[in-house]
């Protein structure tokens, strides 16, 4: 179990978490959802901890992050950057066998050459990473921190993958094999974290749903209690409508196209790149 | 298509870069570095054969060796050309190694303790223990000037290898622009006050002085040698120590630390090794630039950027290319001797620019 107590952070004079609690639990995958700027990516950091909050408490299986050895730490926990930006001529099998840092050299490349297949980048294994596509790179990273994690730790206890926004710059077919392998992780007992944008990716791939908004959690459930039209609508300041999936019977969130640029939001997101 | 179909196993594999083997690399790069060290020996004003060296070397390390050596010879190698070819091999892995882990440290393979001004403040260091240094601690032992300026070197070198991190790493992000950057600034700095030293320096001081800025081995003696060698050897294997995480700080800092390396303790370790190399090798030799820069360059090339070999491979390769621009140094313009920073820099500027036009036409970052 990874859990996060009334966690307060913030950069400079603007809180980023106020008060916020989320638990990761073994065999779940985990998504992390709101708008820009809600504190998904520093909630992530901090239950790696990357990041020290300036308050609140952070424990792994019961134990505070402060007291786990760094190698204790790596054995279980795993964490996938949104980029990975690497300017040395490293082949992609390479940086996945980096992800084995923390082990023996024992079985690394047999390791490293599944966790590029699992990824779907075993046909990029001898590529220099630097000559990668963002998502071929993503992928790459991805095999990275599933062969740092790929066997249980030499101590026992749960495994915990963290993954910031992976399916990011990924075409569509790619977004969902990603998700569905963080599904098959969980399913062999690992606690996933997910921080995603897509809605409709969570709702299909998610066990639990945690909706963040300024820096507070405004909902945490099942994705079909969570992805309440009223509730997202408020949160992302867009209208939507919810469906069921014609073949899944998933829900579905669907935003209406907006008539005018007035609203601030969507003005805001013009003027980005 | 099915979204299973997403793991694109069809997909043909791509092509890789061409390396050869580290190992037999490295083991090729030590045996030439050896040979060459023999032959470095014996050429010069006065040749040596091979087969006086090694009787030489022989009695020397107390293992006999016959009799019939001349003692001009015997004088030469000992006292002159023994000194110089193992202050070059020092002197050039000191470098190469020091470069290597900056550029891993850095996440960058611009970085060069010349370039961004390491050498620049280690030698500003010394050249201030010898001009300022009777003033300001009164007149020492002669015996202890070599230890004083060792330690101004590396003092000098610590100072400008931290300074050059602050500015140029933000959240464990360098910026290489701005670390570049810095280190004009830096060099501008110890350019200058290297300027007003040599105004206000007598004579003798000003020679020494060009030798600092110019980089030099002409001249090499066995004491200030035998205290920068235990020093250069201990960066190098205190670098060698941290090769894997080097490795794994390429990923970045956040990254590194996931992997469960110590970062912070890594990084002190690595910052005060790269000052040590470089203020022990610019105490020996003043200023010699771009071999920093240069040899991991080549290696990686050849044996790709792992710092397990690149290393090690870094300290031999380093040695060796140091060793042929010494011969060239002081064969070129027989009897006199041109300074060996001016060899390396004729050599490493232009590769400097070719690696910046390579960059600019290849892959960016």
């Amino acid at each position: 179990m990874l859990e996060a107590t009334d966690i307060h952070h913030a950069f400079g004079p603007q809180p980023v978490l106020a008060g916020a609690t989320l638990r990761v639990a073994p065999g779940e995958v985990h998504a992390l959802l709101g708008p820009n700027g809600a504190g998904k990516s520093t909630l992530l950091k901090i239950l790696a901890g990357e990041l020290t909050p300036q308050s609140g408490a952070v424990r792994m299986g019961g134990r505070p992050l402060a007291d786990w050895h760094p190698l204790a730490a790596a054995w279980r926990r795993a964490v996938v950057p949104q980029f990975t930006s690497i300017t040395f001529p490293f082949t992609a099998a390479e940086v996945v066998a980096l992800g084995r840092a923390p082990h023996s050299r024992r079985g690394a490349e047999q390791i490293g050459r599944l966790a590029l297949a699992a990824a779907g980048a075993g046909h990029l294994a001898k590529a220099l990473f630097p000559t990668l596509s963002g998502g071929e790179r993503q992928r790459v990273a991805l095999a990275r921190g599933l062969a740092q994690i790929w066997e249980a730790p030499p101590d026992g206890g749960p495994r915990y993958l963290l993954l910031d926004e992976p399916t990011a710059s990924l075409d569509l077919a790619h977004q969902h094999a990603i998700l569905a392998l963080a599904r098959d992780w969980a399913a062999e007992g690992v606690a996933v974290a997910v921080v995603l944008h897509d809605l409709n990716l969570a709702a299909a791939y998610a066990d639990r749903i945690t909706l963040l908004h300024c820096g507070q959690i405004r909902a945490s459930g099942s994705p079909d209690a969570v992805l309440q039209p009223e509730l997202i609508s408020e949160v992302y300041g867009i209208a939507v409508t919810r469906a069921p999936h014609p073949d899944s019977g998933l829900p579905v969130v669907l935003a209406r196209p907006r008539m005018t640029a007035e609203t601030e939001p969507q003005a805001s997101w013009r003027q980005s790149p | 298509m099915t979204a299973a179909d997403g793991d694109a196993g069809a997909m043909p594999a791509r092509r890789g870069p061409r390396r050869l083997p580290a190992k037999q690399g490295l083991i090729a790069l030590g045996a030439s570095m050896l040979v060459l060290a023999l032959l470095s020996i014996g050429w010069g004003a006065v040749s040596v054969p091979l087969g006086e060296i090694l009787s030489i070397l022989a009695s020397t390390l107390g293992l006999g060796g016959d009799s019939d050596v001349s003692i001009q010879h015997q004088a030469i190698v000992t006292a002159i050309r023994l000194p110089r070819v193992i202050a070059c091999l020092a002197i050039g892995a000191a470098l190469a190694v020091a470069g290597a882990a900056m550029q891993g440290l850095f996440r960058n393979p611009l970085a060069d303790p010349g370039l961004v001004g390491v050498s620049n403040g280690a030698a500003l260091a010394a050249v201030v223990a010898i001009v300022l240094g009777p003033a300001l601690i009164g007149d020492l032992p002669a015996e202890l000037r070599p230890y004083i300026t060792a330690l101004a070197a590396f003092g000098g070198g610590i100072v400008a290898t931290w300074l050059v991190y602050r500015i140029g790493t933000r959240g464990g992000q360098t910026d290489v622009a701005t670390m570049l950057l810095a280190g004009i600034a830096l060099n501008a700095i110890g350019g200058a006050a290297m300027g007003g030293l040599v105004f206000i320096s007598d004579d003798q001081q000003l020679r020494d002085l060009t030798f600092w800025m110019m980089g030099s081995l002409a001249g090499i003696t066995w004491t200030p040698l035998l205290i920068c060698l235990p020093l250069i050897l201990l960066a190098i294997g205190a670098i060698l120590f941290y090769a894997k995480a080097l490795n794994a700080l390429l990923l970045g800092e956040a990254e590194a630390f996931h992997l469960g390396i110590p970062v912070e303790r890594a990084k002190t370790v690595l910052i005060a090794a790269v000052a040590l190399a470089v203020g022990a090798a610019v105490a020996i030799s003043g200023i010699i630039g771009f071999v920093g820069l240069v040899v991991p360059h080549i290696l990686r090339l050849v044996i790709g950027p792992d710092h397990r070999w690149l290393i090690p491979g870094s300290a031999l390769l380093g040695a060796v290319l140091l060793l042929l621009a010494d011969n060239l140094a002081r064969t070129v313009v027989v009897p006199a001797e041109v300074p060996i920073g001016v060899v390396t820099s004729l050599v490493g500027g232009p590769f400097f620019l070719w690696l910046l036009l390579r960059r600019r036409i290849g892959f960016g970052g």
